[in-house]
């Protein structure tokens, strides 16, 4: 089990209903918990319009989260 | 300098104070709320942003467009919050000594921006309607097999096994130029389950006229990150890995085994025989092309007893322009895009389970007359990898690729001892002026084939000096199979000593 810390942006902050969270799980990869948080939250994006950010560096969905990490699911960006 | 900024940004005042002596264009771009979106009438608009990361990414980016333009300076704002229409959203400036430099940049940096810093946008319309942009989901329309590949399972030869098999196939691609944008496109397209791409080049508007996997928009990213992108676009139904590191890297053929056939698109002999070598150690069928000017050459290995192996068909001793490769000679588009086609049928055609002409002939066609050849090959006895003797016949491929490695030095190295060395730049004239000014300080010999090579004084070390150090390694490892002890390979190439220079 690992204690992961969640921030929330835009859309999924929205549906999420909060700006961040720390969830126990046993998610292996970012993949797997954002599968898990769509379950409790109904998430209307996928994982595969989504992009992650593990520890204020941009990752792949595949990446490995490990207990402690800050992670954030990025919803598909609009800045300019 | 990359800022996020929560209240209005002066544009007239960052123009004033963004200025430098060296500096004849400022080039700016500026962005602003607009009243429509896709039709719809737009009320205002709420940027929101993780900071901390879009700082990072901004900064990033900037630092891209200094590394890749001659720019003095650049700078972006980007506006975060509640805006109205009309207000500024970001504003973008480059400064350099003449103005082309300047626009590159600052359309280099919005179009970056754009896609990579997290922040979104929030829009209110005025029918009291809400959206974040680009977060609509889109349905896609659900991608099936039946239907993807209904006109091919209608083939003879494919029908529902054959694109079974397809599925559960394994290849690997070198290189994702001239050659290896027709072969992933075919491989992709005819449902290769998992096709992994090697490429460690970035895409250069120079690839765009024949590499039909890039756009404009491509230019600068990774080959392999972009046409992994590109294909999947086309295939979502299959898998694509994308490696950046350099083929000669061992450790990225720990699972060489794992492929059902390996395919060159590499653009010089010594990734080539380095494929080769590996391949042919491990058992793996090898595909390889090569193209000059309007001729090209096809050859598919199947490691069997007859018909050899690509070493075969040089003599070892033979002259090997090492780096001269078909971008210094001149390329149209036509030529890689059909033998790369060919090579993807010498693919798909072995994975249905039906084997080719070719394995036994390597396939000479010219462009010029549409004319074909066929060469019978045969095993040679005195060949190093496949030969009697094969000296690295009982080598594992692990010991192969670390073996390659061994005779690698560091830049820092040579730069710390300059009078241990011989410097031999084994680049062709054409191309060695471009950055050589670096090895005037050494002695140097001039060589640049194999044979000039071998018959240098042996009382003396020597480093070979190319633009990467692959070329260079793969002739030092050739030298050495020879008995020549005295060679070693400049690891990075010109380029590393370029770097510890700087």
């Amino acid at each position: 089990m690992k204690n992961i810390k969640l921030l929330y942006f835009a859309k999924l902050q929205e549906e999420a209903g909060r700006n961040s969270e720390v969830v126990i799980t046993e998610a292996h990869t970012a993949a797997n918990l954002f599968d898990e948080l769509s379950l409790k939250y109904s998430f209307s994006l996928d994982s595969g319009q989504t992009q992650v950010a593990i520890n204020e560096e941009f990752a792949t969905m595949n990446s490995e989260i490990k207990d402690g990490d800050e992670v954030v699911f990025v919803p598909p960006v609009a800045g300019g | 300098m990359f800022e996020i900024a929560s209240s209005p940004i002066d544009t007239a005042d960052i123009v004033t104070r963004f200025t430098h002596d060296s500096a004849g264009a400022l080039s700016s771009f500026e962005g602003r709320v607009r009243d429509h979106h896709k039709g719809r009438p737009v009320k205002k608009l709420e940027y929101h942003v993780y900071e901390v990361l879009a700082i990072k990414e901004g900064l990033l980016i900037l630092a891209e467009a200094r590394d890749k333009f001659p720019i003095v300076d650049i700078k972006a704002v980007h506006r975060v919050g509640s805006l109205e229409i009309g207000e500024t959203a970001i504003w973008i400036g480059a400064l350099s000594a003449h103005r082309n430099d300047a626009f590159l940049a600052c359309r280099y940096v919005i179009d970056n921006i754009k896609h990579r810093l997290p922040i979104w946008k929030k829009e209110f319309y005025k029918d009291g309607t809400i959206d974040w942009v680009g977060c609509t989901h889109q349905s896609k329309p659900e991608i099936k097999e039946e239907e993807y590949y209904s006109k091919q399972l209608l083939m003879p030869g494919v029908q529902v096994d054959g694109q079974e098999r397809l599925k559960n196939a394994r290849v690997a691609v070198v290189g994702a130029g001239g050659l290896g944008c027709p072969v992933l496109t075919n491989l992709a397209g005819a449902g290769v389950g998992h096709i992994t791409v090697f490429d460690f080049d970035k895409v250069e508007t120079s690839n765009l006229h024949r590499q039909f996997l890039y756009t404009i928009d491509d230019v600068g990213l990774d080959k392999a990150e972009a046409a992994k992108k590109r294909l999947q676009l086309m295939n979502p139904l299959i898998k694509i890995e994308a490696i950046t590191q350099r083929v000669s890297s061992s450790a990225i053929w720990e699972n060489l085994e794992s492929y059902d056939i390996v395919v060159d698109g590499s653009d010089n002999l010594e990734t080539k025989y380095y494929l080769n070598q590996i391949c042919h150690k491990a058992g793996i069928p090898l595909v390889i092309a090569g193209v000059f000017h309007w001729q090209a050459i096809l050859h598919t290995f199947f490691v069997d007893q007859e018909s050899g192996c690509f070493n075969c068909l040089s003599d070892d001793a033979a002259s090997d322009d090492c780096v001269s490769g078909c971008t210094d000679a001149g390329i149209i588009g036509v030529v890689p895009n059909m033998v790369g086609t060919l090579q993807a049928n010498e693919v798909i055609r072995f994975l249905l389970g039906e084997k080719s002409k070719s394995a036994t002939h390597g396939i000479l066609i010219d462009l010029k007359d549409l004319s074909q050849h066929k060469i019978r090959r045969k095993r040679r006895d005195g060949c190093s990898v496949c030969g009697d003797s094969a000296r690295y016949k009982n080598q594992s491929v692990e010991k192969l690729s670390s073996m390659a490695h061994s005779h690698e030095i560091e830049s820092e190295k040579i730069t710390k001892n300059p009078q241990r060395f011989t410097i031999v730049d084994i680049r062709p004239e054409s191309i060695r002026s471009r950055n050589d000014s670096i090895l005037r300080d050494w002695p140097q010999v001039k060589a640049t084939n194999f044979e000039q090579l071998k018959n240098l004084p042996q009382t003396k070390d020597y480093i070979l000096v190319c633009d990467h150090g692959l070329a260079s390694l793969v002739l030092t490892n050739r030298l050495r199979h020879f008995g020549l002890d005295n060679f070693y390979s400049l690891k990075g190439g010109i380029n590393s000593l370029n770097a510890v220079n700087s």
